[in-house]
């Protein structure tokens, strides 16, 4: 996948998600206490991109804010964030409407996302009301179970009769995987998924999800802590430190030749796989707060003013 | 020991205009418990004798809130009257918490079997009705302010014990109590050093809010007859004592309901206010 | 040919679950752990290696088998306090491992006076420099946990268990929850401790890409049973079982190389459908 090709000015119909120096605070006891500073990131249609951090990086802000789920925590939002072309900063209503249907999103944790109350043959109904507000149950039922074999779940019926904690992690992984997508939304935010599950667990839910994506040509926004997880099925790739991006590359550009100081300590202090060796263990430097790099043919589209 | 949490939490407190309220009322009844010989206006009023040239005499500007059958102050009376009912409820929750708490945590944290035998002692007393239980106390010993504090004492510790042995059970599922067992910490000191410390903002806002129904259940014990006896002034016996001159005298019913009013709900808010800022702190 | 200091013999242990299940946590599981040595267990969830830990440090009893510690044996019966010192634990979550009630000085110092180390005077220049050698600042003694980071209070967790002066470290998944560049830290800082103390450790883990660097041994736990055991070089060289094959396998890599050596794992043939039960 390039990114090579030159946006047009004004074009914003093959971008679905594009935040432009996008700044949150959140009240603290001494102050304001600043989660983005400055971030701009964009996601096209059909792409995958991965925003990899540390904890309070400030990855996890910029999900919940694509979502509309920051409003309540008194957070001072400024900049902008628009999705498919709508601006989403100061306007709830529409990020309100979108969620569920357009963009959805999946957690680390499927057992505590998903409402223990209700059954999955419920969520799904609820989820389906959201696009097709008078679904009928029947048909509401008979996509849910085309969307369980999706990803792989025989004996749909029993998966929908259940209740969430009924389910092992990796299944209830994939009912998430399968509500988030059950609307064909136009982004998915995947914020750190199955990061909780077992590897092996892992390794197959994602690979599912890779799947299903490519199938529905959803765009992702993909947020983890793991670069190896990133370069199995990321396309392109931001890396965040202490609320500003401080690399954007593609994948292959990223892993092949990283260049900021901060990806470079990251990539050193993976454990390697193949060999007998104790990763490398840099303290905080400086240059970690270096400014941007971005790799060829990596930008941020211009926007024109509204 | 400054948390950094507990900032935050005194900050909601102080911000929080109920809590503030109570708090108020609080600090009014407590303080005029503590100096109820300095600010009562007649504490000989207090005793047996009144003003027999003023008897049942309606609030005016000598006698703030009016006088009793026999020409006792009723403010007077009313302050010491909350001397009375805040030793009750410190005494009470002196004596019950300790005890309460101790089987909640042998209870939370011991094996199934001791658990199952101190829960189910604990359970035998809480189904007992309160009154009925003071009652049968006070009916076996002679009613007065002691025994009616004896009474309610053993009707209020199990409710500390069931608080204590939720906590200690959420509790022992955290690290700390596995670390503190394999670095080879005694029982008494993982329960009273490492557990106790976790559940004592839930026990001491608890506590606050106990006091104004420790009072409201003394007060009720005593309109009864079953607690302090006369001439010791008491909110629930005066009320019960005014009680048959209403309306006409109604400043003798009105004035000591209200005094019961004003403590209960004084320490229930600050309890409220108390378990808010103790959830912003978590 | 030194003997071992901990040995696992013919371990199962059973027990019912809430439901009234009867579930076998570990069956016919028998492992050792040689003086200085890293032993690291793999495992997953339902592999039976927290109950292992458990079994070890002491919690439990083993329903079958018996567990030696310098030759002695441990299992079945209490343990004297000189014994609990040797064998020390450093959890997964140090959010929790913490008491939020005590400062840190107090947590460290807990073994000092639980096992009466050293004059009481000088027991808090004692927490001093421990924390000095996990590589905090002396004055992090007055601190709360609230006030650290993953990182820190993992390190003080570290040191807590080494004012014990323990001979045998059980590490149940110690840097899962931390930061990459955290972890890296924490993992060195582990390898120096034992290198200067000649500690021995059971590193308990489902990430082999960790063990691969820090352990001389390792054995795979799956399903409460161990099915495969050796030096680290012949496991990653050549795995016997279907299982590790699996796991390595499933690692997430970062480089060309460790991709070309993983992908030897992966079959063709994708696992399909639901993984087994809740």
């Amino acid at each position: 996948m390039s990114v090579t090709d030159v946006l047009p000015e004004g074009g914003g119909r093959d971008i679905v998600l594009a935040a432009r120096d996008l700044r949150v605070a959140f009240p603290g006891p001494r102050g304001p206490i600043e989660a983005l500073r400055g971030v701009s990131l964009h996601v096209r249609r059909g792409e995958k991109v991965a925003l990899v951090g540390e904890s309070g990086s400030g990855k996890s802000t910029i999900a919940r804010l694509v979502l509309g789920l920051l409003q309540d925590q008194g957070a001072r939002i400024a900049g902008s964030v628009r999705l498919r072309g709508r601006e989403i900063v100061g306007d709830e209503s529409l990020i309100r409407a979108a969620r569920g249907d357009r963009v959805t999103m999946i957690f680390q944790d499927a057992v505590s996302a998903l409402n223990p109350t209700f059954t999955i043959r419920d969520q799904f109904r609820e989820v389906l009301r959201r696009r097709d507000p008078g679904i009928s149950k029947s048909h509401a039922d008979r996509r849910a179970r085309a969307a369980l074999a999706d990803v792989r779940l025989h004996e749909p019926d029993r998966v929908l009769s259940s209740y969430v904690f009924q389910l092992s992690g990796g299944m209830s992984q994939r009912v998430m995987i399968s509500l988030a997508l059950a609307n064909d939304p136009d982004l998915l935010v995947a914020d750190e998924p199955g990061s909780s599950l077992d590897v092996t667990v892992q390794a197959q839910t994602l690979r599912l999800m890779n799947d299903l994506i490519g199938r529905h040509g959803t765009s992702v926004l993909f947020i983890s802590h793991n670069l190896g997880v990133v370069r199995e099925f990321a396309d392109r790739v931001y890396v965040i430190y202490r609320g500003r991006i401080v690399e954007h590359a593609t994948v292959a550009q990223l892993f092949a030749d990283a260049r900021h100081p901060y990806t470079q300590a990251l990539l050193a202090a993976m454990p390697r796989l193949d060999q007998a060796t104790v990763p490398d263990a840099p303290e905080a430097r400086p240059d970690f707060a270096d400014p941007l790099i971005e790799h060829p043919g990596c930008f941020e589209p211009n926007f024109v003013a509204a | 020991m400054r948390l950094a949490g507990d900032s935050a939490a005194w900050r909601a407190f102080w911000r929080n205009p109920s809590a503030l309220v109570g708090l108020a009322l609080v600090a009014l009844v407590v303080f005029a418990a503590l100096f109820a010989n300095l600010i009562a206006p007649y504490p000989s009023h207090a005793g047996p004798v009144g003003d027999f040239a003023a008897m049942t005499a309606a609030p005016s500007a000598r006698y703030l809130l009016g006088t009793d059958t026999i020409g006792r102050d009723l403010l007077t009376r009313l302050i010491f009257a909350y001397r009375l009912s805040l030793e009750m409820a410190v005494v009470v929750l002196a004596v019950a918490t300790p005890i309460g708490v101790t089987v909640g945590l042998l209870g939370g944290y011991l094996g199934p079997a001791t658990s199952y035998a101190l829960m189910r002692l604990t359970d035998v007393f809480l189904a007992i009705p309160p009154l009925v239980l003071a009652m049968s106390i006070t009916g076996f010993l002679a009613p007065s302010a002691i025994h009616g504090m004896m009474a309610i004492t053993v009707m209020w510790w199990p409710w500390y014990a069931r608080l204590a042995y939720n906590l200690t059970r959420a509790e022992k599922q955290e690290g700390y109590v596995l670390a503190a067992e394999t670095v080879g910490a005694s029982t008494p000191h993982i329960l009273f050093r490492e557990i106790l410390p976790n559940c004592t903002p839930a026990i001491l806002t608890k506590m606050t809010i106990d006091v104004g129904f420790v009072i409201l259940i003394a007060s009720s014990m005593s309109f009864l007859g079953l607690g302090a006896q006369a001439p010791t002034p008491d909110l629930g016996s005066m009320v019960a004592d005014g009680a048959r001159y209403m309306p006409d005298a109604w400043w003798l019913t009105v004035f000591p309901a209200l005094a019961i009013l004003i403590v209960v709900m004084g320490f229930n808010l600050l309890g409220d206010g108390l378990r808010e800022a103790a959830d912003v702190r978590d | 040919m030194t003997d071992p200091l901990l040995t696992v013999e013919g371990v199962s242990k059973r027990f019912r679950s809430a439901a009234g299940q009867d579930v076998r946590a570990l069956s016919d599981v028998s492992i050792d752990v040689k003086p200085g040595e890293c032993h690291a267990i793999i495992g997953e969830s339902g592999s039976g290696k927290s109950t292992l830990a458990g079994l070890i440090l002491g919690l439990i009893e083993p329903t079958a088998g018996l567990i030696r510690f310098k030759g002695v044996i441990v299992s079945g019966r209490r343990r004297p306090l000189a014994l609990k010192r040797a064998i020390q634990l450093i959890q997964q979550n140090p959010r929790s491992a913490l008491n939020s009630r005590r400062t840190i000085g107090q947590s460290v110092r807990l073994p000092l006076d639980v096992h009466g180390l050293g004059k009481r005077s000088l027991r808090n220049e004692r927490v001093a420099e421990l924390l000095r050698e996990v590589g905090l600042p002396p004055d992090y003694a007055n601190r709360t946990p609230r006030a650290l980071s993953g990182g820190e209070g993992q390190r003080v967790a570290i040191a807590r268990a080494l004012a014990c002066e323990p001979e045998l470290l059980v590490l149940d998944e110690p840097t899962s929850s931390l930061d990459v560049l955290v972890q890296a830290r924490v993992l060195q800082l582990l390898a120096l401790i034992r290198r200067e103390r000649g500690l021995a450790y059971l590193f308990i883990t489902h990430d082999l890409a960790v063990v691969h660097g820090i352990a001389e041994r390792v054995s795979v736990l799956e399903k409460g049973e161990l099915v495969e055991t050796g030096a680290t070089r012949e496991i990653f060289d050549s795995p016997r079982t279907a299982y590790t094959r699996r796991l390595l396998g499933s690692i997430p890599v970062v480089t060309e190389e460790e991709a070309r050596f993983r992908d030897r794992f992966r079959t063709s043939a994708e696992p399909d459908g639901e993984d087994a039960g809740a």
